[in-house]
């Protein structure tokens, strides 16, 4: 589905800022939520991997392969999509692509085949963290949909540009939640932690940028 | 507007003796929403700033209402309005920290927000006449609702009132649309570094939006909280936002009334108006209307710009121009063989006048051209053939730059040689002491940097400014600089007489390298 989306809209939305691109792709968001409403009518739904039957006892905490998973995964594919950006042909063509898409159609890089895999990979890699979170979290489209809001914040922190930085802060951000839990006066807030560091880390990255105040009478 | 006031009293009138019940509460509740994408209408489409949180700012608006409701006897519209106010507070809070980021990150930090305020919110729940500061109670049996106004209790006469509400929320932005802020925000969303240069104060207005898309988005929130009497989170989820969003885009984000863009037109010329400190005739504002808002006028002697409402205030007044250029001491308007024709009339012929200081009559019967003539001084109308000078200074500063365009022609219309003189014309329209052009020949044929060079070299006669010449065309920075100064990876290399640099070796070198045998 996002390759076919890719493939269709991609160039129509190519050269339009990304504000928006997103705001395209938030429309795709509300016909999937729909489709799915529609398909299957909200109703308690779970799914259960199999290797969430496998556990590690550490201390009071228990840890199960599907989490044990998915960490690793996490790092994985930081990594191996860290690699693929900077030393295959492919990689080096989705950088160009994001750098300066009419230079590179001039250099003879093929932008729509480039740009379709890129929505081709990040299905794929979404697709795959849904799995896994489906198991984590809840097998509910709404909920699975919006966690993409937490996600971003990771994003948002490394400004859309670094992968190391954005696994580290999606670490961070899952941590700090975490370690709200048993605090009972607060808890019940702790799924704000990626809103609230999301907005203080912009703010910081942003710091340096000059408050525009005429000082000409307004 | 009448066309606007038929419809509604159409729409007031029509509906209720329609529809059943159902169909009045689902229309109470599309007016309601019509309100809040009516915020994000002035948000996104006058501004540019795209804001996703606006559901969360509309629950807060209703929790605001809500409270208020249960522990207050205000009457419903005093209700209503402090629901607005309070609401207004919080959007200038989200506001503040959205100065520092614009376009994607903006809309993704208030999809954050929306999300935060959801969390808290479903801990929180809305009031439901309990005590304590939340307001909220476990128990869900006899819990009040939340009051209506006393004359509108029923469902056809709470219709009728929330569209009336709405109605004057639409006046209320169309107001805005329409003065100084309007102006801003036009100013703002084209280009904030340009807004800045031309004296807006990008914060105050900034700031000015988000108070106001909140306020009507607390008065929405008002209006849903009585309107369904009991507030559930569920209501107000992230996805409305969303949808919210693309309702916006889908009206046309320039026009409240979603008719599209290029009804409003934001004229080429820079505002001449400016030069003149000229006031209105009530019935016929486009002098009012048309100035730059945070623009200044220079008293005698001082440095401080006099504010430009202080400016309006002296209605007609003509401030006096600071003592720089060949014009000093000039005070007065100097009108030469002026001709005016337009739509087949000819309402000013070959009119030759001099105005000067103090307080000038100009009479005729209807039809004479007076008010054509003040469009003239403005820059509103272009004339066929005359000049006008004001204080010994070519009065529109397209005739200045020698731009032969239709004033009301956008610029986005205008060829790249075309746009920089817009901008040199905007530059130079304030007087300032000093013009700094940035590469201003970039990527123009010979033909158009050559007048380009001839416009600059007259800035510093004709407006006594300093300039300051950054280009890389040498035939321009020479014809037009008398000194020039080389930097080189951060140093200064070479300054004197353009001449004299262009022929210094080190100069050389660092254009053109060494060459290596």
């Amino acid at each position: 589905m996002p390759l076919a989306y890719g493939v269709i809209f991609g160039p129509l939305l190519a050269r339009r800022d990304p504000l928006v691109k997103a705001v395209g792709t938030l429309g795709l968001a509300l016909i999937l939520l729909g489709l799915m409403d529609w398909f299957w009518p909200p109703k308690s739904r779970s799914m259960f991997l199999p290797t969430s039957n496998w556990y590690y006892q550490l201390g009071l905490v228990r840890v199960t392969w599907t989490q044990i998973i998915g960490v690793l995964a996490g790092v994985l594919v930081a990594v191996v999509t860290g690699v693929f950006l900077r030393y295959t042909n492919l990689g080096t063509a989705m950088r160009a692509l994001a750098n300066d898409r009419e230079i590179s159609a001039t250099l003879g890089v093929p932008v729509r085949k480039v740009e379709a895999m890129a929505w081709l990979g990040s299905g794929l890699l979404s697709g795959a963290a849904g799995l896994l979170l489906s198991d984590l979290v809840a097998l509910d489209a709404v909920t699975l949909t919006f966690l993409v809001i937490s996600s971003l914040a990771a994003a948002l922190i490394a400004r859309l540009r670094s992968l190391p930085i954005t696994l580290g802060a999606g670490l961070v951000i899952g941590l700090v939640t975490a370690l709200m839990t048993p605090i009972l006066s607060i808890s019940v807030y702790r799924d704000m932690t990626p809103f609230v560091l999301a907005t203080l880390g912009l703010l910081w990255i942003s710091r340096r940028r000059v408050v525009s105040v005429s000082r000409t009478a307004g | 507007m009448l066309v606007i006031a038929a419809l509604l009293a159409v729409v007031l009138a029509a509906p209720p003796a329609i529809l059943s019940v159902y169909w009045i509460d689902v229309f109470t509740a599309v007016t309601i929403f019509a309100l809040v994408a009516l915020g994000l209408n002035v948000l996104a489409g006058r501004v540019g700033l795209v804001s996703l949180g606006q559901i969360a700012i509309l629950a807060l608006g209703a929790w605001i209402d809500a409270r208020l409701s249960f522990a207050t006897s205000l009457p419903f519209p005093v209700l209503l309005l402090v629901t607005g106010v309070l609401t207004a507070v919080i959007g200038v809070a989200v506001g503040l920290p959205a100065l520092r980021v614009s376009g994607l990150y903006l809309a993704l930090i208030t999809l954050m927000l929306a999300g935060a305020i959801a969390i808290v919110l479903n801990s929180t729940n809305f009031p439901n006449g309990g005590g304590g500061f939340l307001g909220h109670t476990e128990s869900s049996f006899g819990n009040p609702s939340i009051r209506r106004p006393s004359g509108a209790v029923g469902d056809v006469g709470y219709y009728r009132y929330t569209l009336i509400a709405c109605a004057l929320m639409f006046l209320l932005a169309l107001l805005h649309v329409r003065s100084k802020p309007g102006r801003a925000w036009a100013a703002i969303r084209q280009s904030e570094p340009a807004a800045l240069a031309a004296g807006v104060n990008i914060t105050l207005y900034k700031l000015w939006a988000f108070a106001l898309a909140a306020f009507m988005t607390g008065v929405a929130g008002g209006l849903l909280a009585a309107s369904v009497g009991k507030l559930y989170t569920y209501q107000f989820t992230t996805q409305s936002s969303i949808t919210l969003l693309a309702v916006v885009f889908m009206g046309g984000d320039l026009q409240p009334l979603g008719r599209g863009r290029g009804r409003d037109p934001e004229p080429v010329a820079p505002r001449p108006a400016q030069l003149l400190g000229t006031a209105a005739r009530p019935a016929d504002d486009h002098l009012r209307r048309r100035r730059p808002p945070g623009a200044g006028h220079r008293s005698p002697g001082s440095r401080a710009p006099v504010p430009a409402r202080h400016a309006e205030a002296r209605a007609g007044a003509v401030p006096p121009r600071p003592e720089r250029g060949p014009a000093a001491g000039s005070r007065m308007i100097e009108v030469e063989d002026l001709t005016v024709r337009f739509g087949g009339v000819t309402p000013i012929d070959g009119m030759t006048v001099s105005f000067a200081e103090g307080a000038c009559g100009l009479i005729g019967p209807n039809g004479a051209g007076k008010t054509t003539f003040f469009n003239v001084l403005s820059g509103f109308v272009k004339p066929v053939s005359g000049s006008v000078r004001a204080f010994g200074e070519d009065l529109l500063a397209m005739t200045f730059v020698a731009l032969d365009v239709d004033p009301a022609r956008k610029v986005e219309t205008l060829s790249a040689g075309e746009r920089r003189l817009v901008e040199v014309a905007r530059a130079v329209v304030g007087s300032p002491r000093v013009v700094l052009l940035d590469e201003p020949a970039a990527g123009l044929p010979n033909e158009e940097t050559e007048h380009l060079g001839a416009v600059i070299r007259r800035i510093p006669e004709q407006f006594g400014a300093l300039v300051i010449l950054v280009d890389h065309d040498m035939s321009l920075v020479s014809s037009c600089c008398e000194s020039t100064a080389v930097l080189d990876f951060g140093k200064l290399i070479a300054a004197g007489t353009t001449a004299e640099v262009l022929r210094d070796e080190n100069v050389i070198r660092a254009y053109l390298g060494t060459e290596e045998l």
